[in-house]
């Protein structure tokens, strides 16, 4: 955690807001030095000064949409999500079962069923084991279907099914 | 007129609009994009950062976000949020890469444009000769050197941070490049004469 109040670095590590203020090259030389000097023994720090330094100018400000402006939008997403295909070398995820999530525990569960009935020892072991991939396989859907419902709706323009969405968002982790 | 526009949004964000919410996606998600092209990050995990990022604003940075400063922009705050996270949560190989990748562009890059190039970059051959040989450069100039060679930053990016001009950080380089040299070159000759 970065907090900070009245500049008072609480744990160490300079706040988010300051980090980024000298990444922009828009802040008071005494907190510059403070930060110069962190970053000398603070990896993180490091890694966030130089990630922001390097990319500031190609993020742009944050706006509010007007609202006739939405179609244009939503052709801007789709846009940047062509712009994915680089070819550059992928490395392959360090988190596969995260990204088959929930069809990936689905097969596992099936799999172990299916010995299940095949073996003649063990046969309860599979079984369980089967159980318990398939309550992954459930868990993990429903809690990724959230936003999958809300990237779609967003894709797809349908303002009300996002709202929906956001709202439910908001309800779980009581916002508003 | 920037902050103008950032405290309009963070108005909205904290009044549940939508629209502000779906553009805080976007800008997370852009953050990742062009984290990605460096580090490489495969397009579901990007997925995946974005959704627990976001999670995290819904959690952690709401009430944050209300006690904004505006001593940045509001893009370039989140900006941090989400290399704090990668670097937390994705960048085990990525801290390994910015080490190994260090040595070898510093190697690759210091001495190109002397007229003895190939002598002297036979001469980097361990990291803690460098380590050694970077020592005995000042404070500032080790920290231009690190910066330019380590974390790949461009003199105009590191004269930004350190507050100087464009013309003070090219010209510490020139000076520590030289340093350097005749600090390997020193090495050398004190193997030289040990060997004798
Ligand atoms: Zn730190």
């Amino acid at each position: 955690m970065r907090i900070s109040e009245n500049n008072i670095y609480i744990d160490d590590h300079p706040d988010h807001e300051d980090l980024a203020a000298v990444a922009e090259g828009n802040v008071s030389p005494w907190i510059r030095k403070r930060i110069l000097e962190h970053i000398e023994n603070c990896e993180s720090c490091r890694f966030i000064l130089v990630e922001l330094a390097k990319q500031v100018d190609e993020i742009p400000n944050l706006a509010l949409p007007a609202v006739e402006n939405k179609p244009l939008e939503m052709k801007i997403v789709e846009e940047s999500s062509e712009d994915k295909q680089t070819d550059e070398p992928v490395k392959a995820s360090k988190r596969p079962w995260r990204r088959a999530g929930d069809t990936f525990f689905f097969w596992v569960a099936s799999s172990m069923f299916v010995i299940s009935l095949l073996t003649t020892q063990l046969n309860v072991h599979f079984l369980v084991a089967g159980a318990f991939f398939g309550l992954l396989a459930v868990v993990d859907y429903s809690y990724r279907n959230i936003f999958a419902s809300l990237v779609k709706a967003w894709r797809e323009g349908d303002d009300e099914k996002a709202d929906e969405v956001i709202e439910q968002l908001k309800d779980r982790f009581k916002i508003g | 007129m920037s902050i103008q526009t950032d405290r309009e949004f963070i108005s909205a964000l904290v009044n549940g609009d939508n629209a502000a919410w779906t553009e805080i996606a976007k800008c997370v998600e852009s953050w990742l994009r062009t984290a990605s092209r460096r580090h490489f990050i495969p397009d579901e995990d990007i997925q995946d950062l974005r959704q627990d990022i976001l999670e995290k604003f819904l959690e952690n940075n709401h009430e944050r976000l209300q006690r904004f400063s505006f001593r940045c922009r509001l893009s370039s705050w989140i900006g941090s949020v989400v290399n704090n996270h990668l670097y937390d949560n994705y960048t085990s190989s990525i801290r390994r890469e910015r080490r190994e990748e260090g040595f070898e562009t510093f190697k690759r890059n210091i001495f190109e444009q002397e007229k003895q190039s190939e002598r002297l970059i036979e001469k980097i051959d361990s990291r803690e000769k460098v380590e050694k040989a970077l020592e005995q450069l000042t404070p500032a100039e080790r920290r231009t050197i690190r910066m330019l060679y380590w974390d790949g930053l461009k003199p105009v990016d590191i004269a930004r941070i350190t507050g100087e001009k464009n013309t003070t950080i090219t010209s510490r380089i020139s000076r520590a490049r030289g340093k350097l040299r005749e600090v390997f070159l020193e090495n050398d000759k004190g193997k030289g004469e040990k060997a004798i």
